[in-house]
């Protein structure tokens, strides 16, 4: 289907893949788009220490984010085996503790122990859009899956934490969080889940119910 | 001891804190107090504020995470309940929330604490107070009664803290200082009278058009041409304030631009004389120092909540129909019209005689300005609560009962009147030695007159109430509807909207007799309870009315003795 080639340089020096005609980043400087794609992107990352990376790449995104701030976990997640090898072969020790995570569909980004870990907890997705040209409906897919702004990603984030399920039971809350979450079939949501739970927990109900108020208070 | 006090509103609401921070810090000297603020003011120092640190709530990205499609569907969800955690852990004995809006209430819900002051709203919507004093914040002054407390006294005395003892307070800090002394020596500013004039607020309807202040400037130094006058502003509003400063020097007038920090501002109102402004922030900062202040209330601003917490502050206000505006609104105006009318030659005349505590002058100006004008007079009671009088009205019926409106309502929601000895004699005697202030005792006969007039108002008023009440309650002990709604709809619906336009209660009545939903009933039993309300507050004024009477007599008689 496409053709890969991995023996470019950019004019500053650095190693390149290409994907057909175009490079998977910056063909001039590809350190300085990563800190600039980063700096673009640091709002995200406040009071968070956890991170989806949409596209590897050429990885110096990765390197970038790894620079700008230290001790952050990252899940790189790409579509190409060729491309997560290109990164771990040329930064090798930089990116040690990524996670690369190669998925050809939204069901196989739902089986990953890793994923389920970070859903769990807060978390930013960043999409490195040069890298995601080899499949970008995928990726656009992905995006919503993991933010949990599509139905099969809510379906996941919630399966993925027990903690929310109970947002959806408490009948006080079904309006709030259908109003704050645009999610037209709640209803339907809410009567599995009712079905599958059989032990409420009553504390958490009203902590989510509170959190639920104040977000909406927020907004109001 | 760990105490939380919760002010998420706008920083004049922070600095309107204070005297609550600095009783709390009274009542509980070895306490860590912290303040929990929206983020774009946690970067003030705890020290200036006496606290042991700020806290900030981090709105803005709380609502980015909220709205961007590009955010994780759970981020602030997951925020705000680490932010709530965090929280928790800090194990607060009391956490105080002196904001008062559904934000605040679910927030200080979700803490968990051993005792909890301010609103509250729990998983129900169902809110608790903690003290009758933020009850009365929702219910009657968010009814709109027209004589109500200042926010200031409402947060302290809700805390419960020492009678009287409201005292704004802030720490200078090194760099304040440091700041003003670097501005007064590169300015050399050492004129006896210095004048500061912050122009600009952060709310475009309460500000002066700046032509109007340039002429107040020029009317100042006609009168005063020695005085210092210092254009104070923050550092985001420098190119507006220079252009002041260079406009003025082109007609030949020497004006100061100090562009400083708060801390900085703090210092500088320290050693100055009197200030001019329609900023909150500023005046309430001002309240913790010396400094005479003149406050243009214009826009949304709102004396009797926020006026300046200081004794002989003098506050200019607009007549307009729909000043105090809301603070969400845009203006319904082609032009602020509460400011246009406001000439710079007003303006300057009265802060010249408010520089030189001439009432007698200012008495004379707002006459003159009656038509479009008020000029208020603040003061703090004997009583231990601030109030700001109609300078042109000081000596009248209408004047005083509203004082014995506030006076009852403190002595109402204190429960003083369900004490075995209520103190009537005693809060009567310091009513009428503070009356003295402006009824001297030559006007004993006038004042007699004006409180036998305001006791037969009241008299009149308590017989309706009476009336209403009894009708009501009998309706309510059918169990059928009918009949309430009869009541309603009916016999005393104009009675009570009546009363309440008599009594200036806003809507304190009426918006429970609406009969748009299901509530009718639940309403009907607020409205009663309203009612009584409002009856004990009026026979607790009528007693205060026959103490002081009484007391008058008294002294007539010892004279005569």
């Amino acid at each position: 289907m496409y053709l890969m080639k991995n023996n470019f340089r950019s004019k500053s020096g650095l190693p390149l893949i290409k994907f057909g005609e175009r490079y998977l980043c910056s063909s001039v400087d590809p350190m300085k788009e990563a800190v600039a794609w980063v700096e673009k992107h640091k709002d995200f990352l406040v009071g968070l220490n956890d991170v989806m990376v949409l596209g590897v790449g050429c990885g110096y995104h990765l390197l970038a984010l790894l620079t700008r701030f230290a001790g952050i976990n990252i899940i790189a997640i790409d579509n190409t085996i060729k491309h997560i090898e290109f990164v771990k072969r040329e930064h090798s020790i930089a990116v040690s503790n990524v996670e690369f995570l190669c998925v050809d569909s939204l069901f196989e980004a739902t089986q990953n122990i890793h994923v389920h870990n970070m859903v769990n907890k807060p978390y930013a997705v960043l999409k490195f859009s040069p890298a995601i040209i080899t499949f970008p409906q995928l990726f656009y897919d992905l995006e919503a899956l993991l933010l949990a702004r599509s139905e099969q990603g809510l379906d996941f984030v919630i399966k993925c934490r027990p903690d929310l399920k109970n947002l959806f039971i408490a009948d006080g809350v079904r309006g709030v969080a259908k109003s704050l979450l645009s999610i037209k079939d709640l209803d339907a949501r809410l009567q599995k889940l009712r079905n599958s739970d059989e032990n409420i927990d009553y504390k958490q109900i009203r902590e989510n119910y509170l959190t639920i108020k104040i977000l909406r208070e927020l907004i109001s | 001891m760990k105490i939380l006090v919760i002010s998420l509103l706008r920083l004049g609401d922070i600095f309107m804190a204070s005297p609550a921070i600095e009783g709390l810090r009274k009542k509980y000297p070895n306490a860590e107090i912290d303040l929990l603020v929206n983020s774009p003011y946690h970067n003030l120092s705890g020290k200036f504020f006496g606290v042991t640190r700020i806290i900030p709530f981090e709105r803005k990205i709380l609502q980015d995470g909220l709205v961007k499609p590009e955010r994780a569907q759970f981020e602030s969800f997951d925020k705000v309940k680490t932010f709530i955690q965090m929280l928790t852990n800090n194990n607060y004995s009391l956490v105080v929330n002196l904001t008062q809006n559904k934000l605040s209430g679910y927030l200080t819900e979700a803490i968990e604490a051993t005792e909890k002051l301010g609103l509250t709203l729990n998983e129900m919507n169902q809110p608790r107070y903690g003290s009758m004093w933020f009850k009365y914040l929702n219910d009657v002054v968010g009814a709109k009664v027209k004589s109500i407390f200042h926010f200031t006294d409402i947060n302290y005395f809700g805390l419960g803290l020492d009678k009287a003892g409201q005292r704004f307070n802030f720490n200078e800090t090194d760099d304040g200082l440091a700041e003003v002394d670097l501005f007064l020596k590169n300015n050399n500013v050492n004129g006896r009278v210095k004048i500061v004039i912050q122009p600009l607020t952060s709310d475009a309807k309460k500000n002066l058009p700046i032509r109007q202040w340039l002429e107040a400037i020029e009317q100042i130094r006609i009168f005063d041409s020695k005085a210092e006058i210092i254009l104070l502003g923050a550092p985001n509003e420098a190119a507006v304030i220079n252009q002041m400063q260079f406009e003025l020097k082109e007609k030949g007038i020497t004006v100061h631009a100090a562009i400083l920090s708060i801390a900085g501002a703090f210092s500088l109102l320290k050693k100055c004389n009197q200030l001019l402004t329609g900023d909150t922030s500023i005046k309430h900062l001002a309240a913790a120092t010396d400094i005479a202040v003149f406050e243009l209330s214009l826009g949304s601003s709102d004396l009797r909540k926020t006026g300046a917490y200081s004794k002989n502050s003098l506050i200019l206000k607009s007549k307009v129909g729909c000043s105090p505006c809301s603070h969400n609104s845009e203006c319904i105006k082609l032009s602020h019209e509460c400011s246009a009318l406001l000439t710079g030659e007003l303006v300057g005349l009265a802060a010249i005689k408010h520089l030189h505590g001439d009432w007698a002058g200012l008495k004379i100006l707002a006459d003159e300005y009656a038509d479009e004008f008020e000029f208020y007079r603040t003061d703090i009671s004997k009583l231990g609560f601030w109030h700001a009088d109609n300078i042109l009205n000081q000596k009248s019926e209408s004047s005083l009962s509203a004082f014995l409106d506030l006076a009852a309502w403190k002595f109402l929601i204190d429960k003083l009147h369900l004490l075995a000895l209520a103190p009537y004699g005693f809060e009567g005697s310091l009513i009428r030695e503070y009356l003295k202030t402006y009824w001297a005792d030559s006007d004993d006969t006038l004042l007699k007159l004006s409180l036998g007039q305001i006791e037969s108002a009241v008299l009149d008023s308590e017989h309706q109430l009476n009336k209403i009440l009894a009708s009501l309650t009998k309706s309510l002990r059918s169990a059928n509807t009918r009949p309430v709604l009869d009541f309603i709809e009916n016999e005393y619906h104009s009675d009570i909207c009546t009363l309440e336009k008599k009594l200036q209660l806003g809507n304190y009545f009426s918006e429970k007799l609406s009969l748009d939903d299901n509530l009718g009933l639940f309403k009907m039993r607020r409205l009663q309870s309203s009612l009584s309300e409002v009856f004990n507050h009026q026979q607790i004024k009528l007693k205060l009315v026959c103490s002081i009477k009484n007391q008058i007599l008294n002294m007539n008689k010892m004279e005569e003795l």
